[in-house]
């Protein structure tokens, strides 16, 4: 997968916005319609048939929502907040589902380009950080974590290094817990990001 | 009848197959798709289906394009790459892996 090639067409969503979220909610609605044709003609009432067919969507804005994220919106409408990391450093947060820890939890996200921590002179207090020298084209498998989730989520193990962890889709293999005084120096979604994995990939 | 959620991981095999399969179909097609032929055993969510076919077109496995329903009316339809088709592949290897390996494990004496 060439990485160029995937930041363009994300860049060329992120510029037509409006439309990407058009697109969007025709899309859902459609979905929705028919759904309850189908529970129409299996004998449902109307009311039944839009209640079941919402049940089966959740809640409409929420998936929006995670569409969104899905894009990297967030990442766009940080540009400028922290002017020296865009100009040297691709970010990206998110919120998303972390699975492989001792539950599954929403976490703050942060998809940052290899040269991340090399250009704040961070390091891991456990295992590794990537560096720019591990780029290659298409896939960084490994992330890092913050003090706070390895606490949280893994019980402060050690053995924590090598781990397989799932987030929505994609999985990663954690390499490094940074110590926990370290934090994000730009501007973040909700709290502390608590995993670092490298966009491009 | 109960319907069992798909299982973590399984989603872009399930949607790139069917794809792979059909040629072009929009989501509720995809969805209604993989219930059938699971003989509804396997209901996708549609608020899994739609943020995975975004993040799909952002991995370049799918793209997309407004079309007309045989019931008139507009849908998108996503259709397979070449690096679609080279990740269903890969991810077909993963699936056969993980299952043969869970089967010997629970068939172990």
């Amino acid at each position: 997968m060439n990485w160029l090639a995937k930041f363009a067409r994300r860049l060329r969503m992120l510029i037509h916005r409006q439309q990407f979220d058009a697109d969007l909610e025709e899309e859902m609605r459609l979905h929705l319609e028919l759904r309850q044709e189908e529970q129409l003609q299996s004998g449902m009432t109307a009311d039944e048939a839009r209640a079941a067919a919402r049940r089966g969507f959740g809640n409409t804005m929420y998936l929006k929502e995670e569409s969104h994220i899905a894009w990297g919106w967030e990442w766009f409408e940080n540009l400028g907040h922290s002017e020296l990391f865009e100009q040297v450093s691709a970010i990206w947060p998110v919120s998303t589902a972390l699975t492989g820890g001792e539950r599954v939890e929403r976490i703050e996200m942060l998809g940052t380009s290899p040269s991340y921590f090399e250009l704040l002179g961070a390091n891991a207090s456990l295992g590794t950080v990537y560096k720019q020298a591990d780029w290659v084209p298409g896939f960084l498998d490994g992330v890092v974590i913050s003090d706070g989730l390895w606490k949280r989520s893994f019980g402060a193990d050690p053995r924590v290094i090598g781990r397989r962890v799932r987030v929505d889709e994609d999985g990663y293999t954690i390499i490094g817990v940074m110590p926990a005084d370290f934090r994000h120096p730009g501007k973040t979604l909700n709290g502390d990001v608590e995993m670092y994995p490298s966009i491009i990939r | 009848m109960h319907r069992d959620e798909i299982p973590p991981g399984t989603l872009y095999l399930l949607i790139l197959r069917t794809l792979a399969r059909s040629g072009e179909m929009h989501g509720y097609e995809i969805a209604n798709s993989i219930q059938r032929i699971s003989h509804d055993v396997l209901q996708v969510e549609e608020g899994s289906l739609y943020p995975a076919l975004q993040r799909m077109l952002i991995k370049g496995w799918v793209t997309a394009k407004w079309g007309t329903t045989a019931g008139n009316r507009r849908a998108r339809y996503y259709q397979l790459t070449a690096a679609g088709r080279k990740q269903l592949d890969v991810e077909m290897s993963q699936f056969e892996r993980v299952i043969g390996a869970i089967a010997r494990v629970i068939e172990a004496v």
